[in-house]
């Protein structure tokens, strides 16, 4: 109930102050689908002041936005690094962690593939280069495409560490800047292999895999092997729109948007 | 100071420009803005938001994640300089002291010392390999003062790493051995000028060997496990020096404790020749000794939460007592064991302002197991420096310009030296630079 009277109130302030530019950095991930309707919906409930400047250019970027003070809220599929809190503490922000959502990492590969279904240890094989064609687990022949995302993603750590066992990638797998790249070229590629967010794994032309027997939709969240939270940054004291809009995302209202764009709910876990 | 001093001096302070933002798009329907990060060669570019972000990415050559052989080549290095003045009850002490104690070849005029100054390179290859490295320079060198003298003083560190996972890193190569966790925060980034008496009373130097080390594993645990040639030599190891050991295990209990970081640790370092001294002799470069300490042990603690972090080491030290080979004669060496209490608080009072506190008590089973640190109170005019209890409260505050890269650092130590002279202080100044 507190919670719901300070956003009533605040966004009450808002509405009658002149127009407050929002700053949100970071993740693809979140940034290109999720926060952008998380934003509609807050400017639509009553705040329509608020301009918002959103950036999706990896959550390695987030970090660095919210130290210099370019971002009010960091956007990371991931969580802090030591280093990346430390440079923030230097720059006098001390920077808090705001759970927003649950999201699955799917495998999607072309729509023409006869593949359905992979283990968790195929799934390390193909991502770490020990499997390289597809006929070697009962594929069409075809040397595999893989396409990641690129270094200064969270995705493409958390992908390591969720299913590679923290190995690397081959030298000849390609790095993409975003879910939508890695579902396109997939799309066009019949020996395409990559991993997408929840919110991306309905791209025509791409069919998502199942893993151990687990179909990656939410309601099989939490047997799903590579689910993980995904968050919000902001320094520990944030302006009034910054925590306005915060306090939208974990409310109902913002937790069903989540919900429709793709991804799972914090509390729903 | 020499032009080539001035030059250097001049560069550090180049990054005290103000800080410019970066341009992005405003709208009121945001767009997605991907880009990738194969930013291939990025001299002239200069990518980032603020003119501090521009310049220190020039020190990155190559960069492109697609490419298969070779991932990233970058420039590193270290700058420190620094001041200090002090005064006990018999006196005053401040640099020059210090430089005519036999350390003329660090000190910059009568004033400033360059306490470190390392040059070197880090890269990627292959995706899983790493071979980075830095040498010491002698910046009294660089004007070639002196015949024989150069900038290069010794290999401060090299080595390849393969690193497959998180969990498993192997290394082979020269590095600087790392018992307390005082030592293992790269001296870029220790909050104080200079690390406690036994942290260094204990440290082996940098150090050949082959080690494997590794976090993440089980969500929590990290280890090392390191093996080592014992000689502190100008480059690598000659292997005349017996072997040293380093075993490390730690757990990071962050969710546990609800901190943004708490990880505890242990650590065990054993030496088959304690006291060791290669004989290699340079114009510039002297070796160390090695410590005098069969066998030392360090339990930590390490937590930050928002604007406070707090470090905190138990160390001991099982002293020797026997024979050592030194500069190829056998000489007799004698020393007791140690016990020692290092904590390091510290809080940002406002943004880039760190206040930073350390007390350091210390205690050795004989007389004399104690001696004063070189950097500076060995310099005072004391006359007995060695004892077997030392108390030392320190107090400083640090404003960092551009993070651990540009800070500027200020503090006053005070200490007592029990069952010896030393009842003073020193207060310190300096600037560090790293990139």
């Amino acid at each position: 109930m507190k919670s719901i009277i300070t956003f009533i109130t605040t966004a009450a302030l808002l509405s009658i102050a002149g127009a407050q530019t929002l700053s949100i950095k970071g993740s693809d991930t979140l940034g290109a689908k999720l926060v952008p309707q998380l934003a509609e919906a807050f400017k639509a409930g009553g705040n329509k002041n608020v301009k918002f400047e959103i950036a999706a250019e990896g959550s390695t970027t987030a970090f660095p936005a919210l130290a210099n003070g370019t971002a009010q809220i960091g956007m990371s599929s991931r969580k802090v690094k030591d280093d990346e809190r430390t440079f923030c503490r230097t720059k006098g922000v001390y920077i808090k962690e705001h759970p927003i959502c649950h999201d699955m990492i799917c495998v999607v590969v072309n729509k023409n593939s006869p593949l359905a279904n992979l283990t968790k240890d195929q799934v390390a094989k193909i991502f770490t280069g020990q499997i390289k064609d597809w006929s070697e687990i009962g594929g069409a022949p075809g040397k595999i495409s893989i396409y990641t995302r690129n270094t200064s993603s969270g995705t493409y750590k958390d992908w390591q560490k969720l299913a590679m066992g923290g190995r690397d990638y081959p030298s000849s797998s390609l790095k993409m800047a975003g879910n939508e790249q890695i579902a396109q070229e997939v799309a066009k590629n019949k020996n395409g292999v990559g991993y997408v967010g929840l919110a991306y794994a309905k791209t025509p032309g791409t069919k998502t895999i199942v893993i151990d027997g687990i179909q990656p939709v939410a309601t099989n969240a939490k047997q799903y092997a590579y689910a993980r939270l995904c968050y919000l940054y902001a320094p520990d004291k944030p302006s009034a729109e910054a925590e306005a809009f915060m306090t939208f995302v974990a409310s109902p209202a913002g937790q069903d948007i989540v919900r429709k764009v793709g991804f799972i709910p914090v509390k729903d876990l | 100071m020499n032009p080539i001093k001035h030059a250097i001096l001049a560069t550090s302070l180049f990054g005290c420009i103000p800080t410019i933002a970066g341009t992005t798009t405003t709208s009121d329907t945001p767009p997605a803005t991907p880009a990738s990060t194969a930013t291939g060669l990025l001299v002239g570019k200069f990518p980032g938001e603020t003119a501090f972000d521009k310049v220190w990415s020039g020190f990155t050559l190559y960069k492109d994640d697609n490419n298969p052989i070779l991932q990233e080549f970058a420039l590193q290095g270290r700058l420190q300089i620094q001041t200090a003045i002090g005064h006990d009850e018999k006196g005053s002490f401040n640099m020059r002291d210090y430089k005519n104690s036999g350390k003329n070849e660090n000190v910059w005029g009568d004033y400033i010392e360059a306490r470190r100054a390392y040059l070197g390179f880090k890269s990627k290859w292959f995706q899983n390999w790493k071979l980075e490295g830095q040498i010491d320079v002698d910046t009294d060198g660089l004007d070639g003062a002196g015949p024989g003298r150069t900038m290069y003083k010794d290999i401060y560190d090299l080595y390849l790493t393969y690193a497959p996972t998180d969990a498993l890193n192997i290394s082979l190569g020269k590095q600087e051995i790392k018992l307390s966790r005082e030592q293992e925060i790269s001296s870029k980034e220790i909050l104080t000028f200079e690390r406690s008496l036994v942290t260094n009373l204990l440290h082996p130097g940098n150090l050949t060997g082959l080690w494997v080390s590794g976090k993440g594993i089980d969500e929590h645990w990290l280890y090392e496990l390191g093996i080592y040639g014992n000689d502190q030599v100008r480059e690598f190891t000659n292997l005349d020096g017996g072997i040293l050991t380093l075993a490390k295990i730690g757990y990071d209990y962050s969710a546990q404790s609800k901190m943004d970081s708490a990880i505890v640790s242990f650590r065990y370092m054993h030496n088959s020749q304690p006291g060791f001294q290669s004989d290699e002799v340079f114009k510039n470069y002297g070796p160390a000794a090695s410590p005098a300490f069969s066998d030392s042990i360090c339990l930590s603690n390490d937590i930050i939460q928002g604007r406070f972090g707090l470090t905190t080491d138990v160390l001991y030290g099982f002293g020797y007592h026997g024979s050592a080979d030194q500069k190829g004669v056998s000489k007799a060496v004698t020393q007791s064991d140690v016990f020692a209490i290092n904590i390091i608080p510290s809080y940002f009072i406002a943004d880039g302002w760190q206040l930073v506190g350390r007390l350091q008590y210390a205690n050795s089973a004989s007389a004399n197991g104690l001696s004063l640190p070189g950097r500076y109170e060995a310099v005072a005019p004391s006359t007995d420096k060695k004892g077997n209890t030392y108390t030392s409260v320190y107090a400083g505050i640090n404003y960092y310009i551009y993070g651990h890269k540009l800070k500027i650092m200020n503090g006053i130590e005070y200490s007592y030296l029990g069952g010896g002279d030393y009842n003073g202080y020193t207060f310190l100044s300096g600037l560090r630079l790293a990139f």
